[in-house]
């Protein structure tokens, strides 16, 4: 695909872009923030999944506090950003939902769980948490004659987004509800961060503009002279919104970004998600680049 | 403890040149190899060896009866965790590519054999598409002792919401999670469609005529060595099904 149907095809798939667009300050947590968020969760699942000891343990790693609880469970928080995450300690293949079934039914399980989670309240005073997609996970099984057995559902998972100001927040789902036969809860995490003030308001750059940085992004990906990573590329979605960027990594602000997905095809093809500043001032380190290897030595 | 080896291509200028694929360059590899390298090793494990770009050869998870060299490396450590580009065949093996032939530009899972008399009991591939949903049998061939094969069934993503999948796959192991769950867990941002798949194999009471008794299997019992229960090895002659575990959205 030539480079500028390229643009075209993306700029196509964005939607509506706001003519004015606010880049908010985010509190830094401290550690006492991290860990009161983790008490509140624990607090609202703990009975529920019978995790909740009158005392227990909490560890201080690098980066995050891990709460260590009855049952194999834990539930940690991110120091960089605040996000919580209850894992009960549920084994894969313990709890299964069962045969396949109507979506809706699925849904039907993980909304009161969501509910119990009282999501509105980890949103924000300008935010929400919208329901986004449906997740399952399923197993199977083949003998080694051919036979099949049947398809089953071992758990149901509904990804949130946070929404502020009515702009999404790009990034993992910012809220996750994972959920198993019984309406046993298997997993939750909350990966909202908790905006400050409005410290710049302006009118965002183009769609066209924004993919051509895409382009440029991506571009970078076949380096040599001769061949073009467009040669290859299929625009699959170019979005608007807020970026958060990975659990692990502080962030001062909330600046809005395009998003674009692209597939490369080919023998071997892949999909990337790149994010680009959609502000003249460039707010968030975008795009990230890898490390290197942690060792260098060459192999003889 | 385990030991384990890393491997991760982030450049593939070398087999573009030579003609051999359009596959472009991934960004993430490193966050994502360093990631696993550093949690694996916080814990203790020890890692054997952990080779980037052109010094990762196909020979190193060949069968030594094919040719290959697996008995000193991926046949030699307990988990072996690679991420390159990848893709299946059609009668179902899966396909890695590298970025030098060493001896070959890509590897055939059907010239693995992994598990045998050696260590191998893990092996996780953040690359695309190495499971065919439709056919997963197509791998079966590398269970010779193997537990579980982690893989992708359709496309996987290089982006900065799955940077983290190598620190949350190795963070779910030493924290005692079961590798199937610390791999589907783990590489899943539940925003964009990373298609994870587990797959192992079963004897027959596992198979139970088909009313599979999801509990006794790999998928549901083996821990990170250290950190929970690891079954014994299930020699071929024991196999009796191949059982799978998905996301998909």
């Amino acid at each position: 695909m030539d480079q500028e149907r390229f643009v075209k095809e993306l700029t196509e798939m964005v939607g509506q872009v706001p003519e004015k667009v606010e880049v908010l300050s985010l509190q830094q947590p401290t550690l006492d923030d991290v860990e009161r968020r983790m008490q509140r969760l624990l607090g609202l699942v703990g009975e529920r999944t019978g995790t909740q000891p009158e005392r227990h343990d909490l560890v201080r790693e690098q980066d995050r506090s891990v709460f260590r609880l009855p049952l194999g469970a834990r539930l940690v928080g991110y120091h960089a950003s605040g996000a919580v995450k209850f894992t009960s300690g549920l084994r894969p293949m313990e709890k299964l939902i069962g045969a396949e079934r109507d979506p809706q039914e699925l849904l039907d399980v993980i909304r009161p769980v969501a509910e119990l989670l009282d999501l509105p309240s980890w949103a924000g005073t300008e935010g929400e948490l919208q329901f986004e997609r449906l997740w399952q996970i399923k197993a199977c099984a083949a003998h080694r004659e051919g036979s099949r057995a049947e398809t089953v559902v071992c758990r149901a998972t509904g990804a949130f987004r946070h929404v502020i100001r009515g702009l999404p927040v790009w990034g993992p789902a910012s809220a996750v509800v994972q959920v198993g036969g019984d309406s046993a809860i298997d997993t939750i995490s909350i990966v909202t961060r908790a905006t400050g003030e409005v410290v710049d308001a302006s009118q965002p750059i183009q769609p066209a503009e924004g993919a051509q940085l895409v382009v440029r992004q991506l571009s970078g990906l076949i380096p040599e002279a001769g061949r073009q990573f467009m040669d290859t590329a299929t625009p699959i979605s170019f979005r608007f919104g807020y970026v958060s960027l990975p659990k692990r990594v502080q962030q001062r602000f909330l600046a809005p970004a395009y998003v674009a997905e692209v597939r490369t095809e080919g023998e071997e093809s892949m999909r990337y998600l790149a994010a680009v500043s959609a502000t003249e001032k460039e707010f968030l380190p975008l795009p990230r680049v890898g490390e290197m290897p942690a060792i260098a030595v060459r192999r003889e | 403890m385990a030991s384990f080896g890393v491997e991760g291509i982030r450049t593939f200028a070398n087999a573009r040149a030579n003609g051999v694929s359009t596959a472009s360059d991934l960004t993430y590899t490193f966050n994502i190899c360093n990631g696993i390298d550093d949690k694996l090793r916080s814990a203790g494990h020890m890692r054997a060896f952990y080779w980037s770009e052109r010094d990762c050869w196909e020979t190193d998870i060949r069968d030594q009866d094919q040719g290959g060299d697996d008995t000193d490396w991926v046949d030699n450590v307990d988990l072996f965790f690679i991420n390159t580009h990848g893709t299946h065949m059609d009668d179902g093996q899966a396909r890695l590519l590298y970025d030098t032939p060493h001896s070959q530009w890509r590897t055939f899972s059907g010239q693995w054999q992994l598990g045998e008399n050696w260590n191998a009991e893990w092996v996780m591939a953040y690359g695309c598409d190495t499971v065919d949903l439709n056919n997963v049998a197509g791998i079966w061939n590398i269970f010779a002792g193997l537990h579980i094969y982690c893989g992708a069934y359709d496309n996987m993503y290089d982006g900065w919401t799955t940077e983290e999948c190598g620190r949350d796959v190795g963070q779910n192991l030493i924290d005692g999670d079961v590798v199937c769950h610390s791999w589907v867990d783990g590489v899943s941002d539940w925003l964009v469609d990373n298609h994870p798949i587990t797959v192992c194999v079963g004897d027959a009471a596992t198979w139970n005529n088909g009313s599979v008794n999801w509990t006794q299997s790999f998928l549901n019992n083996d821990h990170l060595w250290g950190h929970g229960t690891v079954l014994n090895d299930l020699p071929p002659g024991q196999q009796a099904c191949i059982l799978w575990y998905w996301a998909e959205g």
